[in-house]
């Protein structure tokens, strides 16, 4: 058994997570998550709602990876998973520590973003997009400006009197093999994610391990017309439309029935800090730029003038 | 007389709403003026009311804000967020 910190949740499993940061588990606590390897219906008989790969029935949630691995997910608490035939426990892992875990967040009732964060101050910004966006990167890059990492691929929020909070998770980054060595990373990345994609695991080089007020966050979008580079104010209702999208699995916010839980976070994240998009060219080379007009934006808001 | 309509929530941001239908997920997005309506149509306005409470607020002539009431109305009642009640 191992454990982990996800998301501010204990965690314990029954196989190792890669990417995940360790931590010694309390004895005797019962932890929030278990990770277990057992059996996991192809279907189930009083499904509810039903997507193209998974099930929803009461508190249970099934999702199968065709061809890698079977998951069930029950009440928030337990998460089962069944790897496909020759498929490794450390290839399931890769699914089961972001697919699995977010799939699981979800289920909790936290509201959930596709997001990478960095700390900046005292506080967290967030940057979310669709996979490729460019989250994880631009996070990579902040952390070597000096800004620790405090999610890499999913930000849990909850609203503590009606401020944002986020959760940290702090992983190491997944990164593609042209990041790592445009940012000279090299020397911190280890072991491939999978077997056969370009993607890396690196160490972050430092990370946040308590919960922090949300200062902003920001939609990522790549500079073509007609987007010119900058940072700029959706209205209101773009706002609210920018938190629902980036929901980790939208369809699953409606799923859940959890479109009223995304537009109090999206409310709470536009009053109490900041909804932008953030537009900027996707070359690596332009990379300082994009972080010298974050470093400008933080200090209007006056986020740099709280550094500790 | 004007009044709400349907199950909406609503947060106030600046001087603005956010709002969003919890039946249909829809969102929408009220400036201050159309925020202001919203609070007075909390309990049913007839229209006469609302022309003079808005006049009376900001700075806009009679003709200019009938119509400008009108058409955002027009907007909350085809959208299912107000209704308009003869009685």
């Amino acid at each position: 058994m191992a454990s982990y910190r996800i998301s501010g949740l204990s965690v314990r499993s029954e196989i190792a997570l890669h990417g995940l940061m360790a931590c010694d588990g309390p004895e005797n606590a019962a932890p929030d998550v278990t990770i277990v390897r057992g059996e996991v219906p192809d279907a189930f008989d009083d499904a509810q709602v039903l997507g193209p790969n998974w099930a929803l029935a009461q508190d249970r949630f099934r999702i199968g990876i065709p061809g890698v691995v079977s998951m069930l997910l029950t009440g928030g608490r337990e998460l089962r998973f069944c790897p496909a035939p020759g498929v490794s426990d450390e290839e399931a892992a890769i699914f089961v520590a972001s697919t699995g875990f977010g799939i699981l967040l979800h289920q909790r009732g936290h509201p959930l973003l596709h997001a990478s964060a960095a700390r900046v101050g005292d506080a967290a910004v967030l940057f979310c997009g669709p996979s490729g966006a460019g989250k994880s990167t631009l996070a990579a890059a902040l952390g070597e400006r000096g800004h620790a990492l405090v999610a890499d691929d999913f930000c849990a929020i909850s609203l503590r009197e009606g401020r944002p909070w986020i959760a940290p998770d702090a992983r190491k980054h997944k990164l593609w093999r042209q990041a790592i060595d445009a940012m000279a990373l090299g020397g911190r990345s280890g072991a491939p994610v999978r077997n056969r994609i370009e993607k890396y695991f690196v160490d972050p080089r430092e990370i946040v391990e308590t919960p922090l007020p949300v200062a902003a966050i920001y939609a990522l979008r790549e500079q073509r017309p007609p987007h010119s580079p900058g940072i700029t104010a959706p209205n209101i209702v773009d706002a609210a439309l920018i938190v629902r999208t980036n929901a980790y699995r939208p369809r699953l916010v409606r799923a859940f029935g959890q479109q009223p839980l995304y537009f109090k976070a999206a409310a709470a994240l536009a009053q109490r800090a900041g909804v932008y998009y953030l537009t900027r060219p996707l070359s690596f080379a332009d990379m300082d730029k994009t972080a010298d007009r974050l470093a400008d934006h933080w200090a209007s808001l006056g986020l740099l003038d709280r550094a500790a | 007389m004007i009044s709400r309509h349907g199950d909406w929530l609503s947060a106030r941001v600046g001087d603005e709403i956010m709002m969003m239908s919890a039946a249909h997920g829809v969102y929408l997005g009220l400036n201050e003026v159309g925020a202001r309506i919203w609070d007075l149509i909390e309990t049913p306005q007839p229209r006469e009311a609302l022309y003079a409470a808005l006049q009376g607020e900001f700075e806009v002539d009679a003709e200019t804000c009938r119509s400008e009431v009108d058409d955002f109305l027009e907007e909350l009642l085809r959208r299912g967020a107000a209704v308009s009640d003869p009685g």
